[in-house]
């Protein structure tokens, strides 16, 4: 460098500064774009899903706690909301005769309102719900269980070790050593929660349809019952309006009283 | 300190206690038994352990005809099932050191559980679907959804009294009453006990719980023990007796309710119910019977008789198997069409019950159409329904010809509607003064205190000549029973008020005099409170006479439909009443009263066959005495009184019909024997003899531009089943991308999707081509789903159609009320009353 004659000195300053403007300038002015749907595809993320997702893991599916809870306690969480769900259903319900439309007429009640509040599309508010979804929505609550069981299924021995790492360090307050969890016990764990998998996949749908089945004539009368209610107590004010009109005109020949014949005589006269 | 410390531990312990199961609970637990295959059911158990002998090439040795494999313990299904290999094979290693044998043994144990166990979870499947549909509407009170016992409220509150015998529509009524007071302990004690009969029905074997029995002994009792009684006879023989002496009891409290069982009204208590078992005992007055809370468990199809469970659980299995071979049931045989190729034993065996095999030869139907009071339609809740009634409709597509034709050419026995139109000419006769309004009577009730004015002289069978009117009535009755009389007859003309009917003492056919006099008393209604010669006018003229006439056959032809004597001829309510006035107006020329094309001499002598031949099981009066104490008669009577006479008193039940009544009845009473407004009755008609009557407001004219909404039926809408199999063979060619083909299945799978790829590699093909049997079951599972939800689909347009049409005419009569009581309610009235004297000053102002 120093050998360098003096009329190069110009050449390579005007290189350094070259690669310093390549380099260094564009760092200045470059930034990443935020990663956004395109406007032409006319849905942002936020928005409901077109092809609904298949994994425990979705934001969406957050409120089911299938991401963050032991495989050995989902048929419990499962079963009992379904039960929750379907008991309250099955109970009798006060029906407002005078509402203005049949979602104030038959109201959802709360155990399905809470559950589908936790299910896309139902969680937006925008979405209405009925009394008349709940087939829909224990079918798509069906699914996500189905997804989930069937995605732990096919990470059957990562989920059985992180679950076992995850038990053990809570028992023992430290992170566990991963040479002290032997093959042979991953095997059985395992084994233990493929068995979990395949009754829940087997016994799951069948109950939910055949459940689905014997509630229909509910799903279908229902309304029916409710306006026959309705209808019952409505001839009823009627029946006491008629009531009071004969009671009123029994009255009607009692007009005719025989003392009017005789008229008073006026005082002047 | 210890022993207090464990009394604390003891009450802080949790308490722990079996929470009723739910619905849900219910069937997860039914799907994880039918799922497992660990443990076979009870039944089915010691099912496959007899006919395990069956299968002779597998499990005898062909050297020696020898079993190599004995089923010596019941338990070897399960460890079949569990593949426990040393419990049931090493057993026998003395025997014979071949495994063998005890393998095969444990593959065809397992083959006839599987097998079994999918006929019952098919059995399952069909009764929740079953249940699907029919849980809400098949009756008592109490149920989760309970639609007809609503349905028969609004019924009751509408109805008038009278209404029985007055409108051409045959229903059987029903009355609901809680139960008896002083037998309410009693009865819930009764039906706990019934409770604990069914409960130990219940079998356990080794923790396995066989709930057989109990399942077919609340199915056997569905339509009540009396039922069960009558048709299988009093002698309890092959059923539960314990049982049915606890229903005999309950239903003895039961009867024990004064209740007036003469209006031919079934009359219903509250059931008892007890959800968490899933049991109701409906309670009627006259039967009591078992039910579901939902049915879940349906009777499943019977696998052996009781002897040989009764030797399994004593003995040597092999020897039972021998002993009872014919006992055990082998698949794959179906009730054919003629009911041929069924042993008589095994109709028997299957659900219970008397089953004759001629019945079952005769008519030429696997399922017989019920008859008027048989099974499902002995409910009167059932009756209501298409398949327990025949409908009535001016258009139908099925007539009575055409369902014989069809039973006939073996197409089906069960036909929902069948018709017959209306024949008679329109007469509608109203009266110059009377009551026009229920004028038939029969909706008031008796007085119960006898001083008052309005009660009607008794009637004795002899002419009464001293008989007058009380003071509160136009006319009254006087019936004489005599020999003389050669045919009922009541006369035109009236002495001093009473209206003489004259009925022979035992007229010919049973229940003649019943029917004949109401038909005469319906005439002294017609009669009664008109002069002489207004009475003579009326029946002058065809008209007339028709109108009259048939108003008092249709009262009559309805309590012969109510007996159950028309349905029995095949003759309609309508069509009984036109005819016969046809024969009471005769003078005016034969179909005097009718427009049809039928006979009325042979449509009378149908209608007199069918009650002779129904004569021992009619219960009514048969002479003219006994008639004379019938409580529709005496209902009839105690509407003689004017309804608002001044002074006079009445009393009714208080329904929208009974009010309907009266207040029309004073309507017309005041037009025609008093004034609106007070004042002397004028010499014409409405002329004005007060100065105040020229203050009368305008007419309001409440009501006159309502019209009525024609009281259309509903129509039953047409079944098309092919139609509908069409629609569904599109949906498979649609499903597959493809269009229409004949024949549909051609659509299942197009094996050009196969061949027609690129060939990757021969290999690829070949499995492409294994594959497509599984395209094929792909499909036809999509199909199978889709056709529930096709059906579905269809049933409930059906149910719209068919609701629709009776929906609006209740909604437009509603509307019409509404519009009326508005109307009544925005009147005017005057805020003072007519003055007593009108000076020179007078005006109407002072009147406003």
């Amino acid at each position: 460098m120093m050998h360098m004659k003096q009329h190069q000195w110009p050449s390579v300053l005007l290189l350094f500064l070259g690669i310093a403007i390549g380099f260094w300038v564009p760092s200045l002015y470059t930034r990443a774009e935020e990663v956004a749907v395109p406007e032409f595809t006319g849905r942002p993320p936020t928005e409901h899903p077109m092809l609904t997702p298949c994994s425990r893991y979705e934001d969406r599916y957050d409120q089911l706690l299938f991401a963050h809870r032991n495989i050995k306690e989902w048929p419990e969480i499962y079963h009992d909301q379904m039960r929750r769900v379907v008991d309250e259903y099955l109970e009798p319900t006060t029906f407002k005769c005078d509402a203005e439309n049949y979602t104030e007429f038959m109201k959802p009640g709360k155990e399905l309102l809470s559950l589908a509040a936790a299910l896309p599309t139902w969680n937006d508010p925008k979405v209405p719900l009925s009394r008349f979804d709940i087939s829909r929505v224990l079918l798509e609550y069906l699914r996500i269980y189905e997804c989930s069981l069937m995605e732990y299924d096919t990470f059957l021995y990562f989920d059985t070790t992180k679950e076992k790492f995850d038990e053990q360090e809570i028992v023992e307050g430290k992170p566990v050593n991963f040479f002290d969890f032997f093959f042979s016990d991953l095997l059985d764990e395992a084994s233990v929660r493929a068995d979990l998998v395949n009754t829940e996949r087997t016994i799951a749908r069948k109950t939910l349809q055949r459940v689905l089945t014997l509630i229909a004539t509910a799903e279908r009368l229902r309304p029916l019952e409710a306006e026959l209610e309705c209808m019952q107590r409505y001839s009823l004010d009627v029946r006491n309006a008629m009531s009071l009109t004969a009671e009123a005109s029994s009255c009607l020949p009692r007009i005719w009283n025989a003392k009017d014949i005789l008229r008073d005589i006026n005082d002047e006269q | 300190m210890m022993t207090l410390l464990v009394i604390i531990g003891f009450l802080l312990a949790p308490q722990v206690y079996a929470e009723p199961m739910s619905l849900y609970d219910t069937i997860k637990t039914m799907v994880e038994l039918e799922s497992q295959t660990t443990e076979a059911e009870l039944a089915v158990q010691r099912f496959a352990v007899g006919i395990y002998y069956d299968f002779v090439v597998q499990t005898r040795s062909s050297s020696d005809n020898t079993v190599p494999f004995e089923m010596e313990n019941e338990d070897y299904v399960d460890y079949a099932l569990q593949e426990r290999y040393e419990q049931m094979c090493g057993d026998q290693e003395d025997r014979n050191n071949d495994r063998a044998p005890c393998h095969q043994a444990q593959e065809v144990l397992r083959e006839i559980v599987e097998r079994n166990a999918w006929v019952r979870t098919l059995g399952r499947d069909l009764q929740a679907i079953t249940s699907g549909y029919e849980a809400g509407i098949d009756g008592y009170p109490g149920k989760s959804i309970d639609i007809m016992s609503k349905f028969a409220g609004i019924n009751h509150i509408w109805r008038a009294t009278n209404d029985p015998f007055v409108t051409p529509i045959l229903e059987k009524l029903t009355k609901a009453r809680p139960w008896p007071e002083l037998e309410r302990d009693a009865i819930r004690q009764k039906a706990a006990a019934i409770e604990s009969a069914i409960e130990a029905l219940e079998k356990t074997y080794k923790g396995k719980k066989d709930r057989t029995e109990l399942t077919a002994a609340m199915w056997r009792y569905r339509h009540g023990v009396r039922y069960v009684k009558d048709h299988e006879g009093q002698q309890c023989e092959n059923r539960w007796c314990a049982i049915e002496e606890a229903m005999e009891a309950l239903l003895e409290s039961i009867q024990k309710d004064p209740v007036d069982t003469s209006a031919d009204e079934q009359v219903i208590y509250p059931s008892y119910i007890n959800k968490e078992k899933n049991i109701v005992i409906w309670m009627r007055h006259d039967d009591i019977g078992l039910q579901w809370y939902l049915p879940i468990e349906p009777m499943q199809a019977t696998l052996y008789s009781p002897d040989y469970e009764d030797c399994i659980e004593k003995g040597d299995i092999r020897s039972c198997y021998e002993k009872y071979t014919d006992a055990l049931v082998r698949g794959g045989t179906y009730p054919s069409k003629l009911g041929e190729g069924l042993e008589a034993k095994q109709l028997s065996l299957m659900g219970g019950g008397t089953v004759s095999t001629d019945t079952t030869r005769q008519h030429n139907a696997v399922v017989q159409e019920p008859g008027l009071n048989d099974g499902i339609c002995s409910h009167p809740f059932s009756k209501r329904g298409y398949l327990c009634r025949t409908i009535q409709s001016e258009s139908c597509t099925v007539t009575s010809d055409l369902q014989d034709q069809l039973k006939q050419a073996g197409t089906g026995g069960i036909v929902l509607t069948r018709c017959e139109p209306e024949q008679y000419k329109d007469a509608i006769a109203t009266r110059t003064s009377g009551s026009d309004i229920c004028d038939i009577g029969g909706w008031r009730e008796q007085l119960e205190n006898p001083e008052a004015q309005s009660v009607i002289p008794y009637d004795t069978p002899e002419k009464q000549d001293d008989m007058l009117p009380p003071p509160c009535a136009r006319c009254v009755v006087d019936v004489e029973c005599s020999d003389s009389c050669d045919a009922a007859q009541t006369s035109v003309r009236t002495r001093n008020g009473v209206i003489d009917i004259c009925m022979p003492n035992n007229p010919q056919g049973k229940g003649e005099a019943y029917y004949t006099l109401m038909h005469e008393m319906t005439h002294a209604m017609q009669l009664c409170g008109q002069s002489n010669v207004e009475s003579q006018k009326r029946i002058d003229t065809v008209q007339g006479c028709c109108a009259m006439e048939r108003e008092g056959y249709l009262v009559q032809c309805k309590l012969m439909a109510l007996d159950g004597i028309l349905e029995r001829a095949g003759v309609s309510i309508d069509a009984c009443a036109s005819y016969y006035a046809n024969t009471s107006c005769s003078a005016y020329g034969d179909n005097a009263c009718t427009s049809g094309g039928m006979d009325t001499n042979t449509i009378i002598q149908q209608i007199n066959d069918a009650r002779d031949a129904m004569a021992d099981q009619l219960d009514v009066p048969s002479t003219c005495a006994e008639a004379l104490e019938h409580p529709r008669v005496k209902a009839i009577r105690n509407s003689l009184p004017a309804s608002c006479e001044p002074g006079c008193q009445l009393q009714y039940a208080n329904t929208i019909g009974n009010n309907l009544c009266y207040t029309g009845q004073c309507i017309e009473e005041t037009h025609e024997r008093a004034r609106d407004i007070p004042g002397r009755i004028g010499l014409t008609t409405l002329s004005q003899s007060f100065p105040w009557d020229a203050c009368e407001n305008e007419d309001p004219q409440i009501g006159a531009l309502e019209v009525p909404s024609a009281l259309t039926g509903p129509v039953f809408p047409s079944y098309q089943p092919e139609r509908i199999v069409q629609e569904l063979d599109q949906e498979l060619c649609q499903i597959n991308g493809l269009p229409a083909s004949t024949p549909p299945i051609i659509c299942g799978f197009d094996p050009i999707k196969r061949l027609g790829l690129p060939p990757i590699s021969l290999v690829q093909s070949a499995t492409d081509l294994a594959l497509q049997p599984q395209e094929y079951d792909a499909t036809g599972l999509n199909i199978q789903f889709a056709a529930s939800a096709i059906a579905s689909r269809e049933t409930a347009d059906m149910f719209a159609q068919y609701l629709r049409p009776a929906a609006q005419n209740f909604a437009d009569l509603l509307s019409t009320i509404y519009d009326i009581f508005n109307e009544i309610g925005e009147m005017p009235f005057p805020s003072t009353m007519c003055p007593r004297f009108a000076g020179e000053n007078f005006s109407c102002n002072d009147l406003q």
